[in-house]
This record gives structure tokens, C-alpha cells and sequence, in this order.
């Protein structure tokens, strides 16, 4: 092994990628040789409210289990409930990309053909996984060590301790998602990987989610939604938090690390004894796994089957080839399961976990609030709009969107075909998903009939706005498939603008009611005002693509 | 009839032309071999012809189609065949030549026989059913013509076709290549192979940084050239000015 050899990989992986420099184009939403505008303020400005937002948001959550924990003299509760929430979520987002940044990237074949050993090109890409996840992992404890400086105030051992925290933290989710992808690359010899690879962060969300909604719907009150009821919350939650206190003591260990050198010298060590547990398994099975990923991934078909030659119209074709392209990676199917079906996970979990016979109970209450429903609506509008799947989706084309440019097919065909898939994935689920809200809340469905037109029209609204950024400045060179969904600084400024149309949406559903004013009539303006913005992002997005097309 | 005028490629703030003023007309039934050393412009010729790339100056018709103007019906009309062909690994060979023949209209009557026919022709019909993911290169080169012609294109445009696919692939699509053109159709190919220039082509161009030096046949190219200059090899290189290796 050597580390100048490893140096020089992970250096020109960087100088190959230049990961920071392309976000920060994007971001700039300049193309090259192209000027910045106010535009590029714009999403620059939105992009920090919104991460602000999330961080407070984070920050609160922190500080209220903070504050429970001092209540029941745990102060380290909110650490705690941090580090937990990182590693969980760090495994998660981390294990449907290891094979990739091991194994199948596309850079890959090209550097074991180089004269480099198994140790260095291995060692290179474990060091390139941590530098790819760390942020994630410090954008979500970070409000946590802020929320944890309360306790005893700022200190320079605090702020050395938080540094240690957020440079080993990462790691040890990092190392357990290696190390069960290699379990499963090894128990299935490189076959069905994949399958394998998607099912199994499906079932850590659902273990995620019956986690977090098993302790946090125990804590809402029944008068209201933003009634936490701290006196049943510490008869419930307390003694379930104590014992997960005791039963994940690596957790414990991690916060407690803030305040003591030797459970931080533990913690270093612990870290030290994973990445070396966790090298050498990837190192002495590198060249085994390797070949077995790259000799199994294909199928034969064993059967000849009879083909159907049916026709299709062009728009049902190429949506036909949106969705192979999703299945074509675990990254880009996971993310988009995992947003799509969050409320059908949900329902599922509670249903399964009784949780939703205490919800109906909580309905019956909420039913009565002025302007509940606009409340539901705009969560399931969120819900929808929160997503990926137009942001991204000419990226994650990659380098065939040149295709695209060869085929005898218009921009504007190409476009319905992407808008026809969102609506699809999106939109309809998202009528079923009102309808049945209503349903459990036992509430008029004649609110259908407003919810549905506008629900759709801004549903599709924010799909055009989405899909013109990505035609705008799409990311086809990616060498990680995460980098043209997960990374992609484009899904951000979709999200972003996203918050901005919930905003403006909630503040003509809400200030209505609360003004008294009839509500109705502000429904129609906004679906009439959408509609029309729907004409000019429509020609937006086709005059974006055929810009794309034609570049 | 493909008509190229006055072309001119020029790459980012490259002091040269990729391209510099390149015009040709190549007839219908025509097989036009397009030659030249690394780095001559051959690429960036036929990136402009399939549509990739915008020429900054010039125009490209065929049949009286423009690229430009009437991008569509011109792209309805070509085929194409690149150096490296992509796909979708995860579709099978069928699946994608039925999103091909969707995406160019091919009506449903007619795309079974020409899958069938074509696969047959280019021995891949065992294969149809398996993933993409599964072929070797040249089967995946195999399919990258099956794709192109499903369409029945008027111009088949094929940069360096020959890479790859064994000798009885090789005489296959060449003899492929020459009852297309016998049909009245028109073939546009890049190659480095001279040989193959020679032996399948009507019609011959060389280009050197970015200029056409020299469009015609072989045997014009011959006579030009006067006595002592019997192969194409020797005529390319001095034509090039690459110089004979000794």
C-alpha cells in the first residue's frame, strides 16, 4: 500500500470531479462562460433560508429533548438523540451508493487498470465515501452541539470536543454500511445484488420511521397539534428514552464525549478499531469483489418468451424510458421510493404499530379547527413538492441525453413525457392521499373539489419549475450516480423553490380564514393564478429543453 | 442527396477551426468514406451531420432538408451509428429497439419483420431477449446498426463501425452497407481502416485540420496522384503529408 498512491487517486478523483467548484456553479446558476445574475442571488439567498430553516428546525427538536432530558437528569439527551438520528440517517443515505463508490463508479475501470493495488485503490475510495458523507452527517448534528453548548456554556475543550465529535462522527455509520454491503455482496457472490441493495435500506426506513413515530406520537396532546403534554410525555417517553439511554450506549458514549476526555479518547479509539476492522475487510476482499460484481450484474434471460411488438406513442415510450432509467440505479430508486412513499410507509407503520386507532382519537378534535383543512392540504401539497424527481431527472439521463439530441422527437414531447411521469408518481397519489385524509379526519369531501384542480395544478406548476432547472444546467457527467440525484445541487434549488410556492400558497389559504374573509374565492384566484403561471413555466421548461437539445 | 456548406466548426477559444470551411455533396445511393488522420475534424464533421453539434457557420441538407430549420424530418431521415455505442444496460436488445422504433414512429406491422430481418442479417436474433447489459462490444455494435436501420433512414451515418465486431461481422455489415446503398440510399462512414475504404466505398474524403483536401473516387484519386501510387495507403499518407514509414 501507498499512501502517496492513495493521495493522488483521491486527488484525481477531486480534480476530475471538482465537486465543490460544480455546486457552486450550479449554484451560481451560470453556465460556463455565462454571466451571474440576480437570479443567482435569488436561489443563493433561498437556498440559505432554507438550510437556516432545517437547521433551526433540527436545533429545536434538539432542544426540546435537551430540555426533557433535564427534566428527568439526562441533560445529554439531545446529543444523544442527535447522534442517533446522524448514524441512522448517515447509514441510510450512505448504503444504496458503497457498491458504487467501491466497485461500479465509473472512474473505477479505468484505475484498476492502472498500477495500483487492491489496499490503495480500495483505501482511496473509502476515503473519497467519508469525504462525500461527512456534510450530511454535520448538517445534522451541528444544531445539536449548539443546542448542547447551553448545558455548560462555550468553552475552548467544548468547541475542541465538538471538532473530534464531527470528524470521527461520521465514520462509524460509514464503516457499518460498508461492512453489511459487504455481508451481502459476499452471502448473494454478487448476484441479485442489487435487489439486495434496495430492499434493505427499504427495511431500515420503515425501522427508522416505526422508531420516530412510535416515540413521537406518544407525545402529542388531544386538544391540539402543538400541544406537546410534557407530564405524559415524561410518564411515556421518559423511561422509553432512559432505557434507550442504556441500550445504546454508543450513542450515550458519543455525547457524553462532549464533556469528558475519556469517553472522547474511547470514542477516537472505538472509531480507530472500525476504520481498521473495516479497511482490512474491504482491502482483503476488494479483487473478489470486484470481479464477482462485475462478472454477476448482467442476466440471461432463460426463457424465450414471445415479444409483444406493440406500438407506442412517443410520449408513452419515452416515459416507459424514465422509468428504466430510475431502476437503472439503487440510488436513484431508493431516494425516489423513499420520497414517494413516505405516506404510504407511514400509513402502513401505523397501522401496524396501533398507532393510528390513537390518531382517530386526535382527529376527532382537530376536525373542529377553522382552517384545518387548508392545514392538510398544504402538508400533502409539501408532501409532493418536496421531491427530486423533476429536479433530477434529466440528469440522471447522464451521458446517454445525447440520444435525446438524436432522436426525431420535439422538446416539447419530451417534456410532457417527464411531466407526465411526475403527474403520475406524484400527482394522482397525491388526490388519493387528500381523499383519504379526509376520510380519517371524517371531514366534507366536497373540500375534493377544491383540493383536487388545485392540488394538480401546483403539483404540476412546481414539476415545470423543477424540470427547468434541470434542463437549465443538467449534470450528465456524473461519475456517482448520487451525484446526479443526492448531490445535485439542482434538486436543492428544486426544493428551495418549492418552499417558496408553499409559502405563497399557504399564505392564500390561511390568511383568508384567519382574516375571515371567504375562502372559497381565494382557492379559485390561486387556481386561477396558477394556471396562468403554468402557461409561462410550461413554455419556460420547453424553451429550456430545447435549448438543452439543441446545445 | 447530403449537401454540406461551407462548414466551420470552431471549439471553445481553440485558436484553430476544428472544422474550416468544409462543403461536400454525396448522391443518393452513394457510399461515402470519410478519411483522415487523429484529430482531423472527422468527429466533429459527423457530430454536426447527426445534429450533436451546431456548425458556427454553413448548412447542412439532406433531401432538401435542413438540420437546422427542419431539424426534425432532417433527424427522421438519418441513422446512426457512434464509435461507442450507449444504451440503456438494464432494457433488453428487444425492449430497446422497441423504444427505437416507437420514438421513430415505426408503425407496429413493420418493426417485427424489421427486427427480425436485421437481427437475423447481423446474427443477433438469439441474443434479442437477453439484457444489455450481458453483450460484449461487438454485440452491443451489432445492435447499435440494428437500432439505426430499424427506422429504414434515407442516410446512415457510422463512425468507425468496423471496431470491434469479428472478421464475419465485419463482411457481414459490409455487404449490409452495400445493398443498403444498392436500395438508393445513402452511407456516410468514418474509418481508419483503409482497406475498407477501398473495397466498399464509391466515394472517398480526406480531411486535415478541419479541410476537406480531397473528395472524389479512388480511382480519380489514383489518376491525380500519377504513376507509382497503387493503394490507398500510400496515396492517404502522401496526400497527408504523414510521410511513408520506412
Amino acid at each position: 500500500m501507498s499512501w502517496r498512491t492513495i493521495y493522488l487517486l483521491v486527488k484525481a478523483y477531486w480534480l476530475g470531479n471538482k465537486p465543490i467548484a460544480s455546486a457552486l456553479e450550479r449554484l451560481s446558476f451560470q453556465r460556463k462562460g455565462s454571466r451571474s445574475s440576480l437570479l443567482s442571488v435569488v436561489i443563493g439567498l433561498m437556498l440559505l433560508v432554507m438550510f437556516v430553516y432545517f437547521s433551526l428546525l433540527l436545533g429545536l427538536n434538539y432542544y426540546s429533548y435537551q430540555t426533557l432530558g433535564l427534566l428527568i437528569d439526562q441533560p445529554l439527551m439531545g446529543l444523544f438523540i442527535a447522534s442517533a438520528l446522524s448514524f441512522f440517517g448517515l447509514l441510510l443515505f450512505s448504503f444504496t451508493s458503497i457498491h458504487d463508490f467501491l466497485y461500479t463508479a465509473k472512474d473505477i475501470l479505468m484505475v484498476r487498470t492502472l498500477k495500483v493495488g487492491d489496499a490503495s485503490a480500495s483505501l482511496s475510495r473509502l476515503i473519497l465515501l467519508y469525504l462525500h458523507y461527512a456534510p450530511l452527517y454535520w448538517f445534522l448534528t451541528l444544531p445539536a452541539l449548539v443546542v448542547g453548548s447551553f448545558i455548560q456554556g462555550v468553552s475552548i475543550s467544548y468547541v475542541l470536543y465538538s471538532l473530534l465529535y464531527l470528524l470521527f462522527g461520521p465514520i462509524l455509520p460509514l464503516c457499518c454500511s460498508v461492512l453489511v454491503a459487504l455481508i451481502l455482496i459476499g452471502a448473494s457472490r454478487g448476484k441479485r445484488f442489487r435487489f439486495l441493495e434496495e430492499i434493505a435500506p427499504m427495511i431500515l426506513l420503515v425501522l427508522f420511521i416505526v422508531g420516530i413515530s412510535a416515540s413521537f406520537t406518544r407525545n402529542l396532546g388531544e386538544d391540539s397539534l402543538l400541544d406537546f403534554q410534557y407530564e405524559a410525555m415524561l410518564a411515556t417517553v421518559a423511561p422509553l428514552l432512559t432505557s434507550l439511554l442504556e441500550k445504546l450506549p454508543l450513542f450515550t458514549l458519543q455525547a457524553k464525549q462532549m464533556f469528558s476526555f475519556s469517553s472522547s479518547l474511547l470514542m477516537v479509539t472505538i472509531n480507530g478499531i472500525f476504520v481498521l476492522l473495516t479497511s482490512i475487510a474491504v482491502v482483503r476482499t476488494y479483487q473478489a469483489n470486484f470481479s464477482k460484481l462485475l462478472s454477476n450484474q448482467s442476466t440471461r434471460s432463460r426463457r424465450k418468451r414471445a415479444y409483444e411488438f406493440k406500438a407506442n406513442s412517443q410520449v408513452s415510450a419515452l416515459l416507459k424510458r424514465e422509468l428504466v432509467v430510475i431502476r437503472s440505479n439503487s440510488s436513484f430508486l431508493f431516494e425516489l421510493v423513499g420520497e414517494l412513499f413516505i405516506p404510504v410507509i407511514l400509513i402502513v407503520v401505523y397501522m401496524l404499530t396501533g398507532v393510528m386507532d390513537e390518531m382517530a382519537v386526535l382527529a376527532d378534535t382537530l376536525k373542529d379547527f377553522p382552517f384545518f383543512e387548508q392545514i392538510l392540504f398544504l402538508i400533502m401539497l409539501l408532501v409532493a413538492n418536496l421531491g427530486m424527481l423533476s429536479s433530477t431527472s434529466v440528469s440522471r439521463q447522464g451521458r446517454m441525453f445525447v440520444y435525446d439530441r438524436l432522436y426525431p422527437v420535439s422538446a416539447a414531447v419530451y417534456v410532457q413525457a417527464k411531466l407526465l411521469l411526475h403527474m403520475c408518481l406524484v400527482g394522482f397519489p397525491n388526490i388519493i392521499y387528500l381523499s383519504l385524509s379526509l376520510m380519517f379526519f371524517g371531514l366534507n369531501p366536497y373540500h375534493l373539489l377544491w383540493m383536487i384542480p388545485l392540488s394538480l395544478t401546483l403539483i404540476l406548476l412546481g414539476a415545470t419549475l423543477h424540470l427547468s432547472i434541470d434542463y437549465h444546467n443538467p449534470k450528465l457527467d456524473w461519475t456517482l450516480a448520487q451525484q446526479a440525484m443526492k448531490s445535485n445541487t439542482n434538486g436543492l434549488i428544486g426544493l428551495a423553490l418549492s418552499f417558496v410556492l408553499e409559502v405563497v400558497v399557504a399564505a392564500f389559504l390561511v390568511l383568508p380564514v384567519l382574516l375571515g374573509l371567504p375562502f372559497i374565492y381565494f382557492a379559485a384566484i390561486l387556481c386561477a393564478l396558477a394556471l396562468l403561471s403554468l402557461r409561462y413555466t410550461y413554455r419556460l421548461v420547453v424553451t429550456q429543453a430545447s435549448q438543452a437539445l439543441a446545445r | 442527396m447530403l449537401e454540406c456548406k461551407h462548414l466551420y466548426k470552431r471549439y471553445g477559444n481553440q485558436k484553430k477551426n476544428a472544422v474550416d470551411d468544409l462543403s461536400l455533396t454525396i448522391e443518393s445511393g452513394r457510399i461515402f468514406g470519410f478519411l483522415g488522420p487523429n484529430g482531423a475534424g472527422k468527429s466533429t464533421t459527423i457530430k454536426m451531420l447527426v445534429g450533436l453539434l451546431k456548425p458556427d457557420q454553413g448548412t447542412i441538407q439532406f433531401d432538401g432538408k435542413n438540420s437546422k430549420t427542419d431539424a426534425l424530418s432532417y433527424k427522421q431521415s438519418i441513422g446512426y451509428v457512434p464509435d461507442e455505442p450507449v444504451f440503456y444496460e438494464r432494457m433488453t436488445a428487444l425492449e430497446h429497439l422497441t423504444f427505437i422504433a416507437d420514438i421513430y414512429e415505426v408503425e407496429q406491422k413493420v418493426r417485427k419483420a424489421r427486427i427480425d430481418e436485421l437481427s437475423k442479417t447481423l446474427l443477433l436474433s438469439d441474443a434479442l431477449s437477453d439484457q444489455i447489459s450481458s453483450y460484449s462490444h461487438g454485440m452491443k455494435q451489432k445492435l447499435s446498426v440494428i437500432a439505426a436501420l430499424l427506422p429504414s433512414p434515407k442516410l446512415l451515418i457510422l463512425d468507425e463501425p468496423m471496431v470491434g465486431l469479428d472478421p464475419k461481422a465485419s463482411y457481414i455489415l459490409k455487404q449490409l452497407l452495400k445493398s443498403y446503398a444498392q436500395a438508393g440510399n445513402t452511407v456516410f462512414f468514418s474509418t481508419h481502416v483503409l482497406e475498407v475504404a477501398q473495397q466498399l466505398c464509391d466515394t472517398l474524403g480526406i480531411i486535415k485540420e478541419g479541410r476537406l483536401l480531397y473528395c472524389g473516387t479512388f480511382e480519380q484519386l489514383q489518376a491525380d496522384a500519377g504513376e507509382g501510387t497503387e493503394n490507398l495507403e500510400q496515396l492517404f499518407l502522401e496526400l497527408t503529408d504523414e510521410g511513408t514509414p520506412s
